[in-house]
Formats: C-alpha cells, structure tokens, sequence
C-alpha cells in the first residue's frame, strides 16, 4: 500500500525547544489516524510540517511519495505550493475569511488557486456545502454563523481544493460543547465516504476510538504508542499512555482545549 | 454684512487650490503608503531600506521645511518644479510617510492565522495578501486614513508660503486690503471645517461599505 505520509527521524525545535525528536510515521493512503497526547507533546507541529506551514530540523517528510521537507533545506516557494495542494488543513479557530461570504470562501480558492471557472466552483461549493449541511447559509457572512457552523465551512471549504490527505488539529475544542456534535458528525461522514487520508488531533477519545483505523499517543515529541483504537484507548500497554488516558477521563466533563 | 459676504467669491476661488492640491496629494499618498507600508515588510532587502528611509525622512522633519526644500533648494540644484507640482508633490510624499505606517501596522494586526489558511488552500504570498489579508486590512486602514487626510487639508495651507493663491493666501490678501480680520477668519475657519467634515463623512461611508456583513470593525477574531 502506498503512503500518503511519512515522516522518518524528523527532529524539530523552537529555539531551545525540542518539539519533535526521532519522530517517525508512516500514514498508508486512506487511513482514518487519531493523533492524542497532552498539550505541548508536538501534534499540532506534525500537522503544520505536514501542511507545509513549518520546516523541519533533521529528517525528512514526504507528502504523497514526494519529498517536502529534507533536513533545513526549504524548498523553492513555487514547488512548496504545488506540495501543499496534495494536504488540506483544518484549524482549531477556524480561520474563515472574514470579508468573505460563506459561498465564497468555499469556491475563492479553487477559482484563484486551482484555476477553476467560477461557475463550476460555485456549483461545488454549493454541495460541499448541503454536504455539511449549511446549503441555506450560503450568502451568510462568517460572523453570523456559530462555531459549529464556522467549522463546518472551515471542512468544506479545505475540501473545494480536493486534497486527498486532510489534516484536522483539534477542530472541536473552540466549540461550545452542544456544537461539538454537529462538527463531529461531519468528520464521520468524509471518514465513512472513504478515499480521504485524515490525520484528526482530538481530544474526543470516544469519536477517535469509533472512527480512527488506528490511534497514536504522543508525548514529548515522539510516538509512544502506535496501534488500533481498541488498544491505544481501549487498553494501553504504556505507562504513560495510561497515565494520559486517566487524566483524560478524569477530567472529562471539564472539557480539554 | 453684504459686505463679509462680498468676499466669498474671492475665498472660494482660494478654497478651489486648497481642494485641488489635497486631493492630488491625497492620490499620490495613497499610492505612496501603500508601496512603502509594503516594501517595508515584504520587500527584498534593498527596497525595504530604501521605503524605511523615506518614511524616516518625511515624518522626522517638518512639513514646511520639506516644501521650502523643494520650492527654493531643488532649482539650485537644477530641477525646477513650479509652486503647484511642488505643493502636491510635498504633500502628497509627506502624508504618504504617515500612511506607510498605518498600512504596514493594519497588514501586521491581522492575525496570522489568516495567512496559514490562505496558505493551506494553496496561496502564495502575494496571493494570500491580495485576497485575504489586504481586504481585511483596509477596512482597519480607513479610520487612520481619514485623520491623516484632514491633516493633510490642514496642511495645504503652508503652500501659501510658496506663493500659491489656497484659501489661506487669499485671507491674508483680503486682510490686508480690508482690515475685517474677525470676519475674514471665521469665514475661513468655517470653509475649512466643512471640507473636513466632507472627509469624515465619505470616509464613514467608505468604512461602512468595507465593513458590510461584519460585526466586529476591523480585523477577524
Ligand atoms: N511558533 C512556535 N514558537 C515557539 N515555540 C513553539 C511554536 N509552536 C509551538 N511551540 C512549542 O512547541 C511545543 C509543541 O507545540 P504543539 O503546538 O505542537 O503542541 P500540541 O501537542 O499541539 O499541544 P496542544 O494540545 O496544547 O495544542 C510546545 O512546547 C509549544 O510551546
Ligand atoms: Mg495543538
């Protein structure tokens, strides 16, 4: 099978900060993974090495069975882009265009970017968006919208780019929580659909445990356990695992962010 | 009475200057703050030098100097502008030192995860500014940009130190000739608060039309 991900021995800092050390995964094309780790363990910075938004140190990152990032050397902005179309992102504050409608800032990009006609990327934004049901907000503006309903054209919007590999880092935890439903809903239909690789950060070990294909914790910058939601949720050999699980679940009405 | 008002075809003519060189040098402060405002962030190293300089210069130095530097010192040294092109031209490089500065601080307030998504979707740099953050910008960019152009009227009136005819000439001319200071005065103190209040309200509307849709003025959340 082939890999839409990989990243071999990568090592990352901020300044004096280690994020990543001898990080290593390997993510086959079509797999539903769960990154999980407490705050700070680096999963946000898989995702943004992943989606091109940040370098790496040592190692290397491949997207799709191309190389994007090897050691410090960076490459050219205009291959850098032509990478970044192979991932779509997701983020925890959503990040709508502000000045944009919600009709157009699903189709802006595929016009701009991917040199789409207009009408043709309208009628695709159209049923991205009756996708994540929100076809009657389509000349909202953002600011009208709830945080549900932001996030939900946040994913349709990174989906009009038809990425194969989507990268999601905490897309519920912004959310209050009677909105948190309705976003995860949405995550389980693209994952039943199939044919998309996800990588989803979350800190919704129930929704991991039911749609991830596999689960790998983190912590200080590496993976510490790796293997299907029955065991790294489910029954965790590691002790630190374990140890994050039980904070996890102890506090899980006050809910993670 | 009849009298006071007997000299407004004289001061209007005046105010007629006083539009003409804001105006021009309104257009050219535009174009000017927002090449420097983005030379200075995004501008390969010698051309964001060269627009910090200019912005150093024109806001450390004063107003009036720059004009006398330009109307009596530049045709010594061989280029002659005329009063007019000078005027504006002063102006205009003046209130654009000013502008640069609100263009670079509205580009640097929004928040930078507008650029990762622009980013992520496939942009590049100049593309994520053009669509997503310069749009956003503008709209925190036009209150500072409506003061900085009734400065901008405010200051036409030193042209009348190189002896262009604005509104200001006229009133010391009309003083001299009839000794009605108070009148004289207030006529003009009124000509030029309606032209600023001219200003305030197109930019109000301006700000209204960028700002449609949206709650919060501004930037994004
Ligand atoms: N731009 C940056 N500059 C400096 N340090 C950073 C930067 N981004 C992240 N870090 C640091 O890197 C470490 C890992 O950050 P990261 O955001 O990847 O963690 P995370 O696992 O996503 O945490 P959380 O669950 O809180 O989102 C943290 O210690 C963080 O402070
Ligand atoms: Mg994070």
């Amino acid at each position: 099978m082939s890999l839409a991900l990989a990243f071999r021995d990568v090592g990352k800092r901020f300044g004096e900060t280690r994020v990543l050390e001898a990080f290593d995964l390997e993510v086959p094309s079509g797999e539903k993974l769960a990154i999980i780790g407490p705050s700070g363990s680096g999963k946000s910075t898989v995702l943004r090495i992943a989606m091109a938004l940040e370098g790496i140190d040592t190692g290397r990152v491949e997207l799709m069975g191309e190389t994007l990032w090897e050691g410090t050397r960076r490459p050219p902005e205009r291959e850098l882009r032509r990478l970044r179309l192979q991932a779509g992102m997701v983020f925890q504050h959503f990040n709508l265009f502000p000045h944009m409608s919600v009709l157009e800032n699903i189709w802006r990009a595929p016009v701009d970017v991917a040199g789409i006609g207009r009408e043709e990327a309208e009628t695709r934004a159209r049923e991205l968006l009756s996708r994540v049901g929100l076809a009657e907000r389509a000349e909202a503006m953002p600011d009208q919208l709830s945080g549900g309903q932001k996030q939900r054209v946040a994913i349709a919007r990174a989906l009009a780019m038809r990425p194969p590999v989507m990268l999601f880092d905490e897309v519920t935890s912004a959310l209050d929580p009677e909105m948190v439903g309705e976003v995860l809903g949405v995550l389980r239909d693209l994952a039943d659909q199939g044919g998309i690789t996800m990588l989803l950060v979350t800190h919704e070990m129930q929704f991991a445990a039911e749609i991830a294909d596999r689960v790998v914790f983190m912590d200080g910058g590496r993976v510490v356990e790796d293997g299907p939601p029955s065991q790294v949720i489910g029954a965790p050999v590691e002790p630190r695992t374990r140890a994050f699980l039980a904070s996890v679940l102890r506090g899980a009405d006050v809910r993670a962010d | 009475m009849t009298d006071s008002l007997a000299m407004l075809p004289l001061l209007l003519e005046g105010l007629r200057l006083t539009l003409q060189i804001t105006v021009l040098a309104a257009v050219l402060a535009l174009v000017l703050a927002i090449v420097a405002g983005l030379a200075r962030s995004y501008a390969p190293r010698p051309l964001a030098w060269l627009a910090a300089t200019y912005v150093e210069i024109f806001r450390g130095t004063s107003a009036l100097i720059q004009l006398f530097w330009f109307f009596f010192a530049l045709p010594l040294l061989g280029v002659e502008l005329g009063a007019f092109v000078t005027a504006v031209l002063v102006l205009g490089l003046n209130s654009g030192a000013y502008g640069a500065e609100v263009v670079r601080g509205a580009i640097g307030a929004v928040p930078r995860g507008q650029w990762e998504a622009a980013t992520s979707l496939g942009y590049g740099r100049l593309g994520a500014l053009r669509r997503v953050v310069f749009p956003q910008a503008a709209l925190a960019m036009v209150p500072p940009a409506g003061n900085l152009a009734i400065e901008l009227l405010k200051n036409t009136a030193l042209v009348s130190m190189i002896t262009l005819s604005d509104l200001t000439f006229r009133a010391q001319i009309l003083r001299a000739e009839t000794l009605r200071t108070v009148e004289i005065f207030i006529l003009v103190l009124v000509l030029y608060y309606l032209a600023a209040r001219f200003i305030t309200h197109g930019m109000g509307r301006l700000e209204r039309h960028l700002a449609r849709g949206r709650d919060h003025g501004g930037l994004a959340p």
